[in-house]
């Protein structure tokens, strides 16, 4: 079987002053495909990213990409690996073409009429230092870099934050067309903008303090976690009842509102099954189900859920 | 062309959206077989979605032999299946069936009810299939 | 301009050939981000030694390499902690290996073509050589001749060790705050081996060349060690406070600082009573001015 593009083994991250950012990590990505990496902040996501990529080392387990760890693989492997880093401070007193031309000596695959169209698509100016350009456009140019060098894997870690929606369509569009090529390219992305995850994500993982609390498919998640509601006729619900697989629940009047995990199809019988009682059962948008699952919920802890 | 409306954000799988707006489409005639469908990175480029997505749709509308998928060429609404045998037909269509028969049965609603709503649905859709039809000749 | 080199015959030749853009890469980033510190090193020595002609004695030399050395060090190592782009640059396909030896080499190559070349146009004259073919100058005294071989070898050596101390120590900063404290290694490093060499009597007969070469041993144990942590330095900018923020630090660094001074001037002034006083330039005295110089010079003189 093929190797992953991506692959963290029991990482862990333990920082000098006491911190835990990160510990028993795993997160496994195949070849060509999007992983959607999300998290509250300080979840340890743009840590974990950093470990990844050789930036900062683990005090525990593994990091590989390409089957290769970043520390010690050499240019030629490095170069088959991009990244648009959140805090995205690229040389300032270079200009979007010398950036260009610096980065052309080290990445095999680098395309220089790419860049220029992506230039003139995210309406960048070629000669103007990139210190004196507005936040946003800075972004633009990390990211512009990043997708010239024609990676196999690119690890964005928020991209789009600061970007205007237009931008951000841009963006999402160029990585369409980029995965619509042949050969693929593998995405990692990490985004608070969950909307964007649904667009194009095929696997997503939630991060919470320095762990992956799900791993799934998209369209797994979408089809397990999901709003029930349940509805008592006239009276109030009996004592002690619960959605079964409820994640979260709210009870106002004779209505029971559940965020549940139906892991089949069969699960919520017995409950239609009672008397009196009527179930319907929406779809729920990542954004909710993220909120959901990761919502303080008080003395209770967060509930993990593995699919 | 073909209008397809897709949200990303309904917490349905994009896939499954695709899906179900294809086959509605093939059944009332707005596609007729032989119809191309736009190829896997058209449609990816117009919605703005993954072309993976894609690809599971038109793998699976190929399973349900809604479309097929030509070496080279791209994908084409199917010819109509060939007729299928009462009991297939039963066979493909009972998971449907058992979900109405459930909500039925939840509201209280009573057979005749729903056998008349579902019979009016399939005029509507026949009629569109219909409509089509004289407009072509 | 058109990035990317194409495929270039075998594969093994692009490999080579992209090597070597690797490296001219890196060397091109140098250039470009050190191009004003460079120029203005060039044009002091330009105008110091060639117009105003005042760098006519190693000892300038020996000021300005060092004031350049210790600059270079900071400026060649510490880059990107200054700037803060260390994230962007780690994440880049060159390794810290190729980093490294880079800025080392774009380094050591400035501080030595600042220091050699002057000393070279001192030795040949060059200044007055040039200037006579063009003007019938008034420059009829020569150089006065520095008799000190050891202010020679200084003046290649002392640059390059300030450089040697600096640059590792600022590699391996990891904010513009240590980056400040780095300056310090060249002093420091200077400090130590002229207060040791005040210290261990049998040292003090043999004092130049014994010193010059534990500058050298000193400076590439620096180097490797630097080396050595860099190739372990985690790649986070942090680009917080520099020196003098937090009033401890501060006055610490001026202390130290001062007491490096003090320690650098007390050896100069033992160093300086084994060389010969440099001659005024109007006024060159007969124990200075070498025979064949003074021929030229008489020579010069006829229309």
């Amino acid at each position: 079987m093929t190797e992953f593009a991506i692959d963290a083994c029991q990482l862990g991250k333990a920082f000098p002053g006491g911190t835990v950012a990160v510990s028993g990590l795993d997160m496994q990505v195949a070849a060509g495909t999007v992983y959607g990496l999300i998290g509250r902040n300080g979840a340890g996501k743009t840590t974990a990213i950093r470990m990844l990529l050789g930036l900062l080392r683990p005090s525990a387990g593994t990091a590989r990409i390409l089957g290769a760890n970043m520390w010690q693989a050499g240019r030629q492997h490095r170069a088959r690996v991009a990244y648009v880093s959140q805090e995205q401070h690229v040389h300032a007193w270079m200009t979007p073409r010398e950036l260009c031309y610096y980065l052309s000596h080290f990445y095999e695959r680098w395309d220089q009429p790419y860049a220029m169209r992506l230039a003139r698509r995210f309406d960048l100016a070629w000669d103007r230092q990139t210190g004196l350009m507005s936040g946003g456009e800075q972004r633009k140019v990390s990211i512009l870099l990043a997708l010239a060098a024609r990676p196999e894997v690119l690890i964005l870690d928020e991209p789009a934050a600061g970007l205007d929606p237009i931008a951000r369509r841009e963006l999402i569009d160029e990585l369409v067309d980029i995965l619509s090529r042949d050969g693929g390219c593998t995405v990692l992305l990490s985004t608070h903008i969950i909307s964007d995850l649904e667009r194009i994500a095929e696997q997503v993982g939630i991060m919470d303090r320095g762990r992956i609390m799900t791993d799934a498919r998209l369209d797994e998640l979408q089809k397990t976690f999901q709003r029930v509601q349940v509805v008592f006729d006239g009276r109030l619900p009996p004592d002690g009842f619960s959605v079964p697989g409820a994640i979260r629940s709210s009870t106002e009047g004779p209505v029971v509102t559940a965020v549940a995990c139906l892991l089949s199809e069969t699960q919520l019988d017995e409950v239609r099954s009672i008397p009196g009682a009527r179930v319907n059962v929406f779809p729920l948008g990542l954004e909710d189900m993220f909120i959901e699952l990761l919502k303080p919920r008080g003395e209770a802890e967060a509930v993990e859920a593995r699919t | 062309m073909l209008h397809l409306q897709i949200d990303p954000h309904s917490g349905v799988p994009v896939y499954r959206q695709l899906m179900d707006q294809i086959t509605y489409y093939a059944a009332s005639g707005a596609l007729k077989s032989g119809d191309q469908l736009p190829s896997i990175r058209e449609c990816a480029r117009a919605l703005s979605v993954n072309p993976t997505t894609i690809v599971k749709a038109y793998n699976e509308l190929q399973h349900n032999g809604v479309i097929e998928m030509v070496q080279g060429k791209g994908a084409f609404v199917a010819q109509p299946p060939a007729a299928m045998s009462r009991r297939e037909q039963g066979k493909a269509l009972r998971p449907l069936a058992r979900r109405l028969a459930v909500e039925a049965v939840q509201m209280g609603a009573p057979a005749e009810v729903v056998l008349g709503v579902v019979q009016e649905e399939m005029e509507k859709v026949g009629e569109g299939a219909a409509a089509d039809n004289a407009r072509v000749r | 301009m058109s990035g990317g080199l194409g495929l270039m015959g075998s594969p093994a030749e692009a490999v080579a050939a992209r090597r070597t853009s690797v490296v001219s890469g890196l060397l091109w980033r140098e250039w470009i981000a050190h191009q004003r510190m460079l120029q203005l090193a060039l044009s002091v020595w330009l105008v110091g030694g060639w117009v105003l002609m005042i760098f006519n004695h190693p000892g300038w030399i020996i000021a300005y390499g060092v004031l350049y050395g210790w600059a270079a060090g900071q400026a060649f190592g510490g880059a990107e902690a200054s700037e803060g782009t260390e994230e962007f640059a780690f994440a880049l396909p060159p390794t810290r290996r190729q980093r490294y030896l880079a800025r080392l080499a774009a380094g050591v190559a400035s501080v030595l073509a600042l220091t050699v070349a002057p000393l070279l146009t001192i030795v040949l004259n060059l200044p007055q050589k040039v200037w006579g073919l063009l003007v019938e100058s008034g420059f009829t005294d020569p150089f006065p001749h520095c008799e000190s071989r050891l202010l020679y070898v200084l003046a290649v050596v002392l640059p390059l060790a300030f450089f040697a101390l600096t640059f590792p120590l600022a590699a391996n900063s990891p904010s513009r705050r240590a980056l400040g404290w780095a300056g310090l290694g060249g002093w420091l490093g200077l400090g130590t081996t002229g207060a040791a060499s005040l210290v261990i009597k049998p040292w003090t007969p043999l004092h130049g060349y014994v010193w010059c070469q534990a500058l050298a041993v000193l400076g590439t144990g620096a180097l490797a060690a630097g080396y050595a942590f860099y190739l372990r330095k985690e790649g986070l900018s942090r680009p917080d406070r520099t020196p003098g923020e937090g009033r401890r630090a501060f006055w610490l660094f001026v202390v130290i600082l001062l007491l490096v001074c003090l320690l650098f001037i007390v050896w100069s002034m033992r160093v300086s009573t084994r060389v010969a006083v440099p001659a005024n330039r109007h006024a060159p005295t007969a124990d200075t001015a070498l025979p064949q110089d003074q021929e030229a010079n008489d020579a010069a003189r006829v229309p």
